[in-house]
């Protein structure tokens, strides 16, 4: 029953997508490929309002649904027979042969696809989203995950499809869009006059191992490059024939791209570019730009409302918020343009053969230069512009997935290149998919390659006795499941459960808080460091005096001076007459320059909380207290941590007559012992930010003092699975 | 924890102590008693770090010092020879008043005497709880 609900997900996703695409082409195009991603667009849509207006359930979907495979329906007599047979233009022989290629990795795919998703991000971040939609019937605002700031216009698809056949419906989703690209290849290649190099590389991109791992999950990588060859292949369609109803699907197909991927708006930019350059007319234009802009809108609108930054979780320097610091935003820009690479010229071999950027292309890619002689034809030029416009933002990025949405393309233009040599272009179509059988590529890429296994699964696809092999499939095959089980099992629904590592989010129904996606996972990540004696850096044992002669003042501000790489944090701001501490009174109005919205944690006179910078000191950072009034002061006193050797602190008052003087000299800097019971002030603080559960890896640094001291925590251990530790927070 | 050289030891000592630290540390007296703010946490330790000089040592030979939580005795530590001393015992939770001051009296048997009636114990230079 699992198999059969698995299937109709898929199907009913794909049938829906592609009747509504034959409402917006009508007779424009037939093909049902092109159809089907067409209609992806107006589906994600439909869905995204949706969830909008909390309706997310099976029954509205099947409404949904329904108005698409009506419009199939009624269609069937009209469409087209399938395009003659991909392989026309070829021989007998190799027809035969690439048949049974294609159909081998298609099954291959197929039952991968429908096995249970054990993909880091589709079990994470992607379907985890999608639970928690389809629980909670729609969106909810989400300041705690930045994969939930990103568009999801094809998780949208994949909730769709979730509501009846869960995870392995979404994959299969994802594998539809896979079969669309490579058909629409192919039909590209029958209208250029170009069948053989288009059969040739369609099985390059088939066959390719990292193409058929993402495609068989839900990623949403394979999805792009659909979105993208059918743009293109829309834009040459209308370039022969100027029929308007196509600028409707081009627009679409454009912002759909953004809405898939934020790295797709270069095919915005494209489209319009294209429709100009091609007809220099404006209700071309506008009819284009105002159906990209129909996707592209809801996301931006989203973000904008919910989280202060259209573009989340990226541009927080330029959209100031509480949610993303930018510290965050340049380590994460910063580790994904070269990962562990020591030199980009690594990349060639990393992302064809070695596979160590997150799976391979396949080493006949290393020929890819060779595309380049394409230019000298029309199509060669109009393949390769196609290619650089979905492969700029690559180096972003260098993981190998990102050369997805481009590969076509450079495919392309390649087997024009090869086929110019008789038998050439369908040998190394051949070689490429011998080498690239999950069996094979273990011979050259290095074992932790992202790739299929050898095994195929089609046991655990078909749901064949699904509770011993289905369960034992995930165990086995995706890291942190059993975690995912036992928080399931040991922890009471709607509770929240932080950990510093991701685990597999889409296998519970839990709030997970992963540390580094939020900022204030990231504090809450800090407070409990702060508490944990094997961070000596963020122990509160800073102590930090400015003196002065006294003086009545309205205001003192304790301003930043240098640059560096540290974040300036300050625990406690205490203000002194004397041996007495200044009141803290309502009328004191704190303020801070970055980050105004964490000022009062350095005045709640909690030493695990904190104010701190979240982007790197540089000059012009300060934090400010007005009194409200005037009181007399003779020294400021910072609690924190040390850790931030870079800081240079200065302390300025502005007097009763209004006027700001510097106060004092340089800080008298000392340490004090470790305060008594910050373990269980940040236990405590931490369930005050609404966790209630901790996950710890017993190889973290750290864990060891979580486990010998959780008396002093207050922690207690419900249970314990791959290799971690589960803990209810007091 | 205080340690005798911060500036605000003071506050931390009721009785039995010189008026004030020669630099590190500072001489307990008779009567030696102090006082902690014991916020919640878990298990604690009393620890003390201390110095029996030689020409004190050479007056009163070996002493032992009985250790006090308020008023109920936690320990007697027993010091053979001159020397320095690292001091560290679990605390029962129940002579323990959490979220108030709690007061440790740290009493040696014997005392060396001075001119002007002082009675000179040890030398401390850190007390405290600790995790």
């Amino acid at each position: 029953m699992e198999a059969l609900a698995i299937l109709f997900g898929a199907m009913f996703t794909a049938a829906a997508a592609t009747g509504l695409g034959g409402l917006v082409l009508g007779k424009s195009c037939r093909e049902y490929a092109v159809r089907f991603v067409t209609g992806a667009a107006v589906l994600s849509l439909a869905v995204f309002l949706l969830c909008v207006v909390r309706l997310a359930y099976p029954a509205a979907f099947v409404a949904v649904g329904a108005v698409g495979v009506a419009g199939l329906w009624r269609e069937r007599g009209v469409l087209q027979k399938p395009e003659t047979a991909p392989a026309a233009g070829v021989s007998r022989i190799e027809k035969y042969i690439f048949c049974l290629i294609f159909g081998a990795y298609f099954l291959l795919y197929l039952l991968n696809a429908m096995a249970p998703e054990i993909s880091p991000d589709g079990s994470g971040y992607h379907l985890g989203m999608v639970n928690r939609y389809l629980n909670r019937h729609g969106f909810q605002v989400i300041t705690w995950d930045i994969y939930a700031n990103l568009s999801q216009g094809i998780e949208m698809l994949f909730l769709f499809a979730f509501a009846f056949g869960k995870h392995s419906a979404a994959a299969m989703v994802h594998f539809s869009f896979l079969v669309a690209l490579v058909w629409t290849m192919v039909c590209y290649g029958r209208r250029a006059g170009m069948v053989r190099p288009s059969v040739c590389a369609a099985l390059l991109v088939f066959a390719s191992p990292v193409v058929g791992v993402d495609g068989s999950s839900a990623y949403i990588d394979v999805a792009i490059a659909a979105i993208a060859f059918t743009l293109f292949y829309l834009l040459q369609l209308w370039d022969g024939c100027r029929e308007p109803r196509l600028l409707l699907a081009i627009g679409l197909l454009a912002g759909f791209g953004f809405a898939a991927k934020y790295t797709a708006w270069t095919g915005v930019v494209y489209a319009l570019g294209f429709v100009w350059w091609k007809g220099r007319r404006w209700r071309d234009l506008a009819l284009t730009g105002g159906s990209a802009a129909a996707l592209i809108a809801p996301w931006l609108m989203k973000n904008w409302l919910w989280l202060a930054n259209p573009f989340s979780p990226f541009l927080n320097r330029y959209f100031p918020n509480p949610y993303v610091t930018i510290s965050f935003e340049e380590d994460y820009r910063r580790y994904f343009t070269h990962y562990e690479l020591t030199g980009l010229g690594q990349i060639p071999m990393q992302v064809t053969t070695h596979g160590m950027l997150g799976g391979l292309l396949g080493p006949v890619f290393l020929l890819a230069p060779l595309a380049l002689l394409a230019l000298r034809k029309p199509a060669g030029r109009q393949l390769l512009l196609a290619a650089a416009v979905f492969g700029a933002n690559y180096f972003g990025n260098i993981g190998t997935r990102f050369l997805i949405p481009p590969l076509p393309f450079v495919a392309l233009a390649l087997t024009m290149v090869l086929a110019s040599i008789p038998g050439l272009a369908v040998a190394v179509a051949m070689f490429h998919a011998a080498i690239s059988w999950p069996a094979m590529v273990p011979r050259y890429a290095r074992p932790e390659a992202w790739r299929l296994s050898p095994r195929i699964p089609w046991k655990e696809a078909l749901r064949i006795r699904p509770r011993r092999y289905a369960e034992f499939y995930k165990e086995s095959r995706l890291m942190g499941y059993r975690m995912d089980r036992l928080i399931e099992a040991a922890t009471e629904p709607g509770a929240t459960v932080f950990t510093y590592r991701p685990f597999p989010e889409a296998y519970t129904s839990r709030r997970i808080l992963v540390e580094y996606e939020s900022a204030e996972n990231q504090v809450t990540g800090v407070i409990l460091r702060t508490g944990n004696a094997d961070f000596a850096d963020y122990l509160p044992v800073w102590r930090l005096r400015f003196r002065f002669a006294p003086a009545r003042l309205r205001e003192i501000r304790v301003r930043q001076t240098a640059s560096g790489a540290d974040l300036w944090s300050i625990h406690e701001l205490r203000i002194f007459d004397g041996a007495d501490e200044l009141e803290r009174r309502p009328a004191w109005r704190l303020t801070a320059n970055p980050d105004p919205w964490t000022i009062q944690a350095a005045f709640d006179n909690s030493l695990v909380t904190f104010w701190r910078t979240g982007e790197a000191i540089h000059p012009g950072m300060y934090v400010e207290v007005d009194f409200g009034g005037t009181e007399t002061a003779d020294s400021v006193l910072i609690e924190t941590a040390p850790g931030q050797w870079g800081i240079r602190l200065k302390l300025e008052g502005r007097d009763a007559r209004g006027v700001w003087r510097p106060l004092g000299g340089e800080p008298e800097i000392g340490t004090v012992a470790p305060p008594l019971g910050l373990r269980r002030a940040a236990a405590e603080e931490a369930h005050r930010r609404g966790v209630d559960y901790l996950v710890i890896f017993d190889d973290e640094t750290g864990a060891a003092d979580y486990r010998l001291h959780a008396a002093g925590w207050g922690l207690r251990e419900v249970g314990q699975a791959d290799r971690a530790r589960l803990y209810k927070l007091p | 924890m205080v340690a005798m050289s911060d500036p605000q030891a003071d506050e931390y000592i009721v009785e039995g102590f010189r008026p004030s630290s020669e630099g590190s540390w500072r001489w307990a007296l008779d009567h030696p008693v102090l006082r902690f703010y014991l916020p919640d946490s878990g298990p604690l330790e009393f620890v003390m770090d201390l110095t029996l000089p030689e020409q004190t040592f050479a007056v009163t030979g070996p002493v032992t010092i009985r250790i006090a939580v308020n008023g109920r005795e936690l320990d007697r530590m027993r010091c053979d020879r001159a020397g320095a001393y690292a001091y560290r015992h679990p605390v029962a939770e129940d002579l323990l008043r959490r979220n108030a001051t709690n007061t440790v009296a740290v009493t040696p048997d014997k005392t060396a005497p001075r001119e002007g009636g002082e009675k000179l114990g040890f030398v401390l230079s850190r007390a405290g709880f600790a995790e």
